[in-house]
């Protein structure tokens, strides 16, 4: 962890290179131009929130464009990333609670490594299990997810959000958190859907993880317990499934009805 | 004795109840491997403490029940009757009454006495909050002037400024809501910078709503967030208000208010906060109804008169019954003329509720509630409905004009209350009357 340097800026950008193909040449042409600039400058209102959305439609198109004006804006205006992010930190639903400029930091280049390519899983897999377009879950679900991905990755690159863990539990913990508000009031009526949505999380959900979920994130045990609960697969070999067993059924940090559900599914 | 606890303690009373948590935790592990019987159970209180502020509330009830059990077999009456309490407060706070008064009443009122005084006011006033919430106004008042008398008694100024809070309270739902305010306002200065601080101010954004303006309110509460930076659930409350308060100062439209409401609504569900998803949903069904979606419109509405039904919350589903009348209405008419298909796309038709539905008694029913609960404006509201409900039914008949000469009187007295929402449905009603003749 380093303290914020403004001469580190191409560092922090660097993996948005990733995703600079995806858009076409016109899109690329409006954005040296500033035409999007005023997406991220106007208060970021939900009115705002859906201009843009209506913009773009297409929500990874979305997703590159907005952080490449953000990265445009930082590198022409001189106006350093701070002020971009607090900007795009107003957002609705996404707020940073803890912003100051005094305790900003930078994560490792492999730590915003590893969050880019969780990234771009989810980016990959999403999409694709959309199969309900009338259903407003999914469609929330989604442009809340490219938007507050996005401000999660640039907050990620500049500010710490835990006092615990690395940038790339800090990442599961939002998309942990994410999962469980808007999935569980709804999860009876669209399980199929939510549970292909969940699988996403399927490799990143192993001992170590879970363990250390536990640990750190206890406030969000119950919503991890949620999602172990709902998840077709856990990935563990049987020794893991011993100690997980003996983790669970110490723990006060899963309800009664919770934890039967989950030994049962661990015997299994 | 357990530098963990300590810290827990300090980040608690700095409401950073995340940080709080942990090291409770930390010092439930040390207790534990330890095998400190005492100190554990006073740090799972804690811990159970905040289960519920973060949002858990299975974890929460599931712990202190555990904790009630074992306190019970080995005899423990102080710890006992501490941990029932808790559990109380974690159900009131979670909109589970009707099991928090089942928790109460498990504790013998003849054994609680003055010699601990966290029990003995912890205690009765729970019991006069309860009484607030089913509207059983004067015995509230009884409980907390008699609390009121004893925190002088004992000097404990503290407890005296905390029940004045809940008098003011019990001002506010009789009324005199101008009173309560600057009581709140009185308390509020005293806890400045004590660990009360959070909850008065957290009232006087409940009652600020009532005397000020909705910008007001709404200053205030970005003050408040700023000021505490909250992480437990109690905001959530805050933003059910401000959207509320944002639709009156035409700040957004109601397309808006939906989709945060429906945000919000998510939020309290996942954490299986009854009360605020039913007032949510209630929202929800008045805003439908203004976009025209009858369907998402009813069924907002079931859901949340089936949370009021179930904690026996009479007032509070009268005004859900009240927010959806006008629809109700609308679709008794429709159905009169045989056009239900084109009301809710034919979604409510062969509805078993809606077929079966007396819609006079209903709202004379209803009606009968606001005012046993001192709520004129709804109660002349709901008249108002009524005698139009009537015009309808019978047409220009004998009462025609007595009816007519009645919705008047109900327009200028909504006039003169500055009802302008109001006043201004009933005057258009008057205006089609008038251009139907």
């Amino acid at each position: 962890m380093k303290r914020y340097n403004p001469n580190e800026r191409i560092q922090v950008y660097t993996p948005l290179h990733n995703v600079l193909g995806l858009i076409n040449n016109e899109a690329e042409d409006n954005i040296e131009e500033g035409k999007f600039d005023d997406l991220i400058l106007e208060s970021p209102s939900s009115r705002n929130q859906k201009k843009l959305v209506k913009q773009l439609p297409d929500p990874i198109e979305r997703l590159v464009i907005v952080s490449l004006v953000a990265k445009r804006m930082a590198d022409t205006r001189r106006v350093d990333d701070r002020n971009i992010l607090f900007s795009l930190s107003r957002i609705p639903y996404f707020l940073f609670p803890n912003f100051s400029s005094e305790n900003i930091v930078l994560y490792s280049q492999a730590d915003i490594e590893e969050v880019n390519e969780f990234m771009n899983k989810i980016t990959k897999v999403l999409p694709q299990h959309s199969p309900r377009f009338d259903n407003k879950m999914i469609i929330l679900l989604k442009i809340e997810y490219y938007i507050n991905t996005f401000l999660y990755f640039a907050k990620s690159m500049s500010e710490k959000r835990f006092p615990f863990g690395s940038g790339f539990y800090d990442f599961i913990s939002f998309i942990i958190h994410e999962f469980f508000l808007i999935l569980k009031p709804q999860f009876e009526s669209v399980s199929k859907e939510a549970k292909t949505v969940m699988s996403v999380l399927t490799p990143y959900l192993n001992y170590t993880t879970i363990i250390y979920f536990y640990e750190h994130f206890p406030e969000q045990a119950a919503e991890l317990t949620f999602i172990l609960n709902r998840i077709p697969k856990i990935d563990i070999t049987k020794n893991e499934k011993d100690l997980l067993f003996e983790l669970f059924t110490e723990t006060i940090l899963i309800n009664k009805n919770d934890k039967e559900f989950l030994l049962n599914k661990l015997k299994t | 004795m357990s530098s963990e606890r300590d810290k827990g303690d300090d980040f608690f009373t700095q409401f950073n109840f995340k940080e709080a948590f942990h090291w409770y935790l930390r010092a439930r592990d040390i207790f534990y491997t330890a095998g400190k019987e005492e100190e554990l159970r006073d740090v799972e209180i804690k811990v159970a403490r905040c289960f519920g502020l973060l949002g858990m509330k299975h974890e929460a009830i599931d712990l202190l029940q555990e904790l009630s059990e074992q306190a019970k077999e080995r005899l423990l009456i102080e710890d006992y009757y501490k941990i029932i309490l808790e559990l109380t407060a974690t159900q009131l706070s979670y909109g589970c009454y009707l099991d928090g008064k089942k928790s109460i009443e498990e504790l013998e009122e003849e054994v609680i006495d003055e010699s601990n005084t966290l029990i003995f006011f912890r205690y009765w006033q729970t019991k006069a909050q309860l009484q607030v919430v089913y509207h059983n106004l004067p015995e509230a008042r009884e409980i907390v002037h008699f609390l009121m008398k004893k925190a002088k008694e004992m000097g404990n100024d503290p407890y005296f400024y905390e029940l004045q809070v809940l008098e003011a309270q019990i001002d506010a739902e009789e009324g005199d809501v101008l009173k309560a305010y600057s009581n709140i306002d009185e308390a509020f200065k005293f806890f400045e910078a004590t660990p009360f601080e959070r909850s008065a101010f957290e009232k006087k954004i409940i009652l600020s709503q009532f005397v000020e303006e909705p910008e007001e309110t709404i200053n205030l509460i970005d003050e408040y967030i700023e000021r505490y930076q909250p992480e437990d659930i109690a905001p959530l409350v805050f933003n059910a208000q401000r959207i509320e308060l944002e639709l009156r100062s035409d700040k957004i439209t109601p397309a808006i208010a939906i989709e945060k409401g429906e945000r919000l609504l998510y939020n309290a569900e996942s954490i299986e906060h009854l009360e605020l998803a039913a007032k949510i949903r209630r929202l929800l069904a008045g805003l439908y109804q203004s976009t025209g979606d009858l369907k998402n419109s009813y069924s907002a509405f079931e859901e949340s008169r089936k949370y009021f039904i179930s904690q026996k919350l009479d007032y509070e589903e009268a005004i859900t019954f009240f927010i959806f009348l006008p629809a109700l209405l609308q679709f008794h008419s429709a159905k009169v003329l045989g056009i239900t298909g084109v009301l809710g796309g034919g979604s409510l038709k062969g509805n078993e509720y809606l077929d079966d539905l007396d819609l006079s008694e209903e709202i004379e029913r209803i009606r009968n509630v606001f005012e046993e609960f001192n709520d004129d404006i709804r109660s002349q509201m709901t008249l108002f409905f009524q005698l139009s409900y009537k015009i309808s039914m019978i047409g220009y008949g004998d009462d025609f004009q007595d009816s007519i000469i009645e919705i008047k009187a109900i327009y200028k007295w909504m006039l003169d209350k500055g009802e302008i929402h109001y006043s201004e449905m009933i005057g258009q009603f008057l205006e089609l009357i008038k251009q139907m003749r």
